[in-house]
């Protein structure tokens, strides 16, 4: 390993890895006013997309709200680069609904960089870290290969996938990161002498085919939506909407597909033993699909435009580690793929992370303090869950700088606080993607509110422009005399209205009605009211979707909110740094060496461990009550 | 709550070939050692886990030997209770076992409070709650129908039933998570339609399994039951007929049952808590027999089943029609039974007043009773469900029919939110109904429905 030949500089905020969560990180810490540096291996590396060029998604897209509404850059940078935008899961209820956008991975490459280079306090360095050390009276030191040495009052690991990274296709197997990118293969070692513990993960990522080589007459068209929604607060909606948009399209395997790839199974480095470390379930490779459910006939692909420009497709669902003679023959009987030209094949990659219980849910190493780790170096997958990851980690960066209160975000407030909860906590086996179904207050944790719910944290950080902030308090005022207004105002009984309930199969009136009561019955919302409820003020319409949900969920919210009350009271109960659980009778020797290997900040947190039971909960409560007396 | 290392006589008091004392806590072991002296002179430690050592109890003081013993040592987590145990089996006596007893308390051991090893087990992950519970009826078990169903119990058949209605519902849960997480993969999630009654699958079996909290009660809990009947009808007699021996005071003299007296007595296989009342007469001949009365008519209320005594050999008279008022206004929520008494007598009851009350019993005071028939009848109108009691699918507690009732509850709303759309909702008050249910069982829903979606769909998105 390199040693430091040279003294480079000093920063407040190192960042290591330019990647999505290393730049909401080194963007947030630089705006809070922290001189901070952020190395790239490569400058051409900065906010890549190596696999799916799009951001959003089920649950992914509640993440990117949420990072806007914190500051952060991701949906800026979606928005501004867009080239095709849906909202998914309308029609099942609001709290599912999910934005993605398909990007130009270019342009979101360039966007990210730009902004970089234009942020006050923020130094943009290519330069491959290989060593971080800890410095005598506090503080770090980060070491380049090429010797370079920088002093750090806080250092932020977000390297992503290039740890040690190897692609894997077939039996051809060699060092490098995403996307043909240099690895980083000096800073798993230097981490672990500290006493960081390492895995290995595994993923994966489809291949790019050339778009003049589809025969797109056998392939099923997907358009964006027509009224396309954006991610950002600050995006001008009038230019966003009126942005032309990019076909997607699906196409599917086959028997022969599947035939294909039964015959060679035996060449894919999954089933041969080469890999042996853990990948996503949610995301398996072709080969694990047809292998692990035999009985379904077909499998669907997306094919999506990796760019505005490019004729490059990406190949959504056909993520593969075979050989790439078997890719060839796969993708070839595919139905509208039969004369596909291959631009990248498609490989399989493996690479060190860290265990995620050895953080704080500030993203700072329990036992490193001024060291915080965010992204797929923590053991999650995907762009939002990195960035988000890598905001609050800059955001704690800064607030230990400035000797302030790290800042927290619980299950209740956000799926951000949900995600990093369930990595600090519970840990994880597989690469960690974020889903509606994991969040349990998700009335409460809507797309369409997370503004509100962050918009004084977001303030107090100062990650948002006073200008921001007005607008937002101006808009929530009007949501809030609306939902007032539609709780007292009666509409009377007509003709025009019950034609109108008719109309939806809800039953007829013959007293007046509450404006309120008429929204919360089925099929029953502000559009279908516009006739009869003629003293509606003139906001925009923003204030109505946003009234409708409040009012229609108010009974559920109010229940939702009663639960997450109780949840309030177990985190308050904060249980003290140093204790000794296997002091503690009582607790079952599960309890103890989980507690004891997790250090949960609070009750709530450890109750939420695996191995932990009620019982041991209730052990723990009793204890702490006579340490308290 | 309390970590000391317990000690108590596991076999009942009396004598027996064999009695057993149990140890259990973190000093089990040490606690033992002082007092047990193996012939192999090897130490416990030293012999296999779970191995009979053969030995000597040696008193603590003197060094006196009391009897010569089998040693068992469980280490933990693999014993009943999950913590480290020590079971010895002595000579059985009360003598002998509490002079161990003592010897182990004087070792270090404290007394074990009643069902504190089972507690152990449970809070240890070794037991089910319904089986922790199940291990509760049948040391309380009554009736030989009653320690059957509590030892199925045990054994997790009510545990089982549980799980799999959980299942059922982890099903459901897992393809709407997936429906929602999941849009746009062609899934082969459920339809509206295909959950809707799929939920509607799983309430009956729900309500199913609630309906046998009647008979689950009748079994383990014992029915509430009481006789009726004018004074000097034969209520005292046929209360006797159940207990076999003469608890209650019967002469000829109306009036002489003055307060309620109620045992536990069995019918077949169904226990009856039964109260005898005060006989049923128009005038209260003082204070004291007007108390009774109205004692009577308030123990008939709280009952679930009333045996109406009617005289023979008497033609209905207004006490008569008093008792049938009664009977008429409490049929529907009541199971009655009608007993004609004094049938050596000569027949002088015309019964055509009494024919909506089915048919009736008899009874005379020197013919044999035909016991056998009223434990039938009894049966039939308790035990609602001969499969699920053959099963152990059976629920005898409020807790665990409070947590199904909830289950209900929360299942029928998910099923107004999926046929009204709002699949969100619906999706929370699916974990809410399996984690109602899980609760019955001590457990909680966490992962399992993030594991179902990944073993069941074809995820890759």
């Amino acid at each position: 390993m390199e040693e430091m030949n040279f003294f480079a500089g000093t920063c407040q905020v190192a960042v290591i890895g330019a990647g999505h969560a290393g730049l909401e990180a080194a963007f947030a810490a630089a705006r809070m006013g922290m001189d901070t540096i952020l190395f790239t291996l490569s400058l051409e590396a900065v906010g890549n997309m190596p696999c799916n060029p799009s951001i959003g998604g089920t649950g992914k897209g509640h993440l990117v709200y949420e990072i806007d509404a914190l500051g952060g850059v991701m949906g800026k940078a979606a928005d501004a680069t867009s080239l095709q935008s849906r909202m998914l899961n309308l029609g099942k209820g609001p709290a599912v609904h999910s934005l993605r956008q398909q990007s130009d991975r270019r342009a979101y490459h360039h966007y990210m960089k730009i902004q970089c280079e234009n942020t006050p306090f923020l130094r943009l360095i290519q330069a491959e870290i290989c060593q971080v050390k800890k410095r005598e009276g506090g503080g770090f030191s980060v070491v380049t290969r090429f010797g370079a040495g920088y002093d750090a009052d806080c250092v932020i690991v977000s390297a992503g996938t290039y740890l040690n990274s190897n692609i894997v296709v077939g039996d051809v197997s060699y060092s490098a990161g995403p996307d043909n990118f240099y690895p980083a293969n000096f800073l798993t070692r230097s981490l672990e002498e500290m006493g960081i513990e390492f895995r290995r993960f595994k993923t994966g990522t489809p291949p790019r085919i050339h778009a003049d080589s589809i025969d797109y007459d056998r392939c099923e068209v997907q358009f964006g939506d027509e009224d396309p929604v954006a991610f950002s607060s600050d995006t001008d909606k009038v230019a966003f909407q009126a942005k032309k948009q990019k076909k997607c399209f699906v196409v599917y395997t086959n028997e022969t597909t599947h035939e294909i790839i039964r015959s060679n199974i035996h060449r894919s480095p999954l089933y041969s033993g080469k890999i042996k470390s853990t990948g996503p379930r949610y995301c398996p490779s072709i080969e694990d699909k047809v292998m692990r459910f035999p009985d379904k006939e077909r499998h669907q692909l997306f094919l999506e435009p990796m760019g505005q420009d490019t004729k490059e497709i990406y190949v959504q669902g056909l993520s593969s580690s075979l050989p790439e003679d078997v890719q060839n023959q796969v993708i070839h009987s595919i139905v509208g793929l039969e004369h596909a030209q291959v631009m990248r094949t498609a490989y399989a990659i493996e690479y060190d992370c860290i265990d995620p219980t050895q953080l704080k849910a500030s993203l700072e190493f329990k036992d490193h303090p001024g060291l915080f780790g965010a992204g797929q170096f923590n053991g999650t997958s995907g762009y939002e869950e990195a960035a988000c990851q890598g905001l609050i980690a800059g955001i704690n960066a800064a607030l230990r700088i400035r000797g302030e209160k790290e800042y927290v975000l619980t299950r209740r407030s956000s799926y951000i606080g949900t995600l990093i909860d369930d990595l600090v906590t519970k840990g994880t086996n597989e690469p960690y993607r974020m889903m509606t179904s994991r969040c349990e207050y998700r009335l409460l944790l809507r797309q369409d509110n997370a503004d509100q719910r962050l918009l004084e944290d977001a303030r107090r950080f100062g990650l948002i422009s006073d200008e921001r902030y007005e607008i937002k308090k101006a808009l929530f005022a009007k949501i809030e005399a609306e939902v007032a207004r539609a709780e007292k105002t009666f509409l009377p009984p007509s003709h025009q209205l019950n034609e109108i309930l008719a109309s939806v199969d809800s039953p007829g009136v013959t007293g007046g009605i509450r404006l309120a009561d008429l929204l919360r019955r089925p099929g029953i919302g502000y559009v279908q009211l516009t006739a009869v409820d003629t003293a509606r003020p003139s906001y925009e319409a923003e204030v109505f979707e946003r009234a409708e949900i409040e009012i229609k969920y108010a009974g559920y919210i109010k229940r939702q909110l009663a639960q997450a009350e109780q949840f309030d009271q177990m985190e308050s109960r904060a249980i003290p740094e140093g204790i000794d659980y296997h002091a503690i009778e009582g607790l079952r020797l599960e309890a103890r060496q989980k507690l004891a290997q997790i250090r949960p900040e609070n009750l709530g947190r450890a109750s939420r461990i695996s191995g932990v039971s009620p019982a041991d909960i209730t052990v723990l409560m009793i204890y702490l009550n006579m340490k308290e007396k | 709550m309390d970590f000391s290392t317990i000690a108590a006589v596991s076999t009942p008091p009396g004598k027996g070939g064999v009695a057993l004392l149990r140890v259990s806590g973190r000093e089990a072991l040490a606690v033992a050692e002082q007092i047990f002296r193996p012939f192999s002179e090897k130490k416990i430690e030293e012999y296999p886990c779970r191995y009979q050592i053969y030995g000597n109890i040696v008193s603590l003081q003197e060094k006196k030997v009391l009897d010569d013993c089998l040693l068992t040592y469980f280490r933990a987590p693999h014993s009943f209770t999950g913590e480290d145990v020590v079971e010895i089996a002595c000579h059985g006596g009360e003598v002998i076992t509490g002079m161990i007893l003592s010897q182990l308390l004087l070792s270090g051991a404290v007394m074990a409070k009643p069902g504190e090893f089972s507690r152990r087990a449970f809070m240890n992950g070794k037991l089910s709650l319904t089986a922790a519970e199940g291990i509760a009826d049948l040391l309380d078990a009554k009736t030989e129908a009653a320690a059957l169903l509590s030892s199925k119990t045990v054994r997790g058949k009510l545990s089982d039933t549980i799980s799999n209605l959980s299942e059922q519902i982890l099903f459901a849960a897992s393809s709407l998570w997936a429906y929602l997480d999941y849009p746009e993969e062609d899934l082969q999630t459920m339809g509206d339609g295909e959950m809707l009654s799929h939920l509607e699958g799983i309430i009956a079996s729900c309500q199913k399994l609630l309906d046998s909290f009647e008979t689950g009660r009748a079994i383990q809990s014992g029915i509430p039951a009481v006789i009726v009947g004018k004074p000097n009808v034969g209520k005292s007699t046929f209360f006797n007929l159940f207990l076999g021996e003469e608890k209650a005071i019967v002469t000829s003299v109306p009036g002489t049952t003055r307060d309620v007296i109620e045992y536990p007595v069995t019918a077949g296989r169904v226990l009856l808590n039964l109260a005898d009342t005060a006989g049923m007469r128009g005038n209260a001949a003082d204070q004291v027999e007007e108390i009774g009365i109205e004692k009577a008519l308030s123990v008939a209320k709280d009952s679930k089943l009333i045996f109406a005594l009617f005289d023979r050999s008497r033609p209905l008279d207004g006490e008569d029609e008093m008792v049938l008022d009664l009977l008429r206004d409490c049929k529907d929520e009541k199971k009655i039974i009608p007993i004609l008494t004094k049938c050596d007598l000569e027949e002088k009851l015309s019964c055509e007043p009494l024919a909506f009350l089915g048919e009736p019993l008899f009874l005379s005071k020197e013919k044999e009773f035909d016991f056998s028939a009223l434990s039938s009848t009894v049966e039939r109108m308790f035990i609602s469900d001969e499969s699920a009691l053959e099963e152990g699918q059976i629920i005898t507690n409020i807790r665990q029919k409070t947590n199904l009732e909830k289950t209900v509850l929360l299942l029928s709303e998910a099923m107004e939110h999926i046929a009204c759309g709002a699949k969100d909702i619906a999706s929370l008050t699916l974990e809410s109904a399996l984690s109602a249910l899980l609760e019955i069982d001590g457990k909680s829903a966490g992962e399992k429905i993030l594991d179902q979606v990944f073993s069941r769909f074809c995820i890759g998105k």
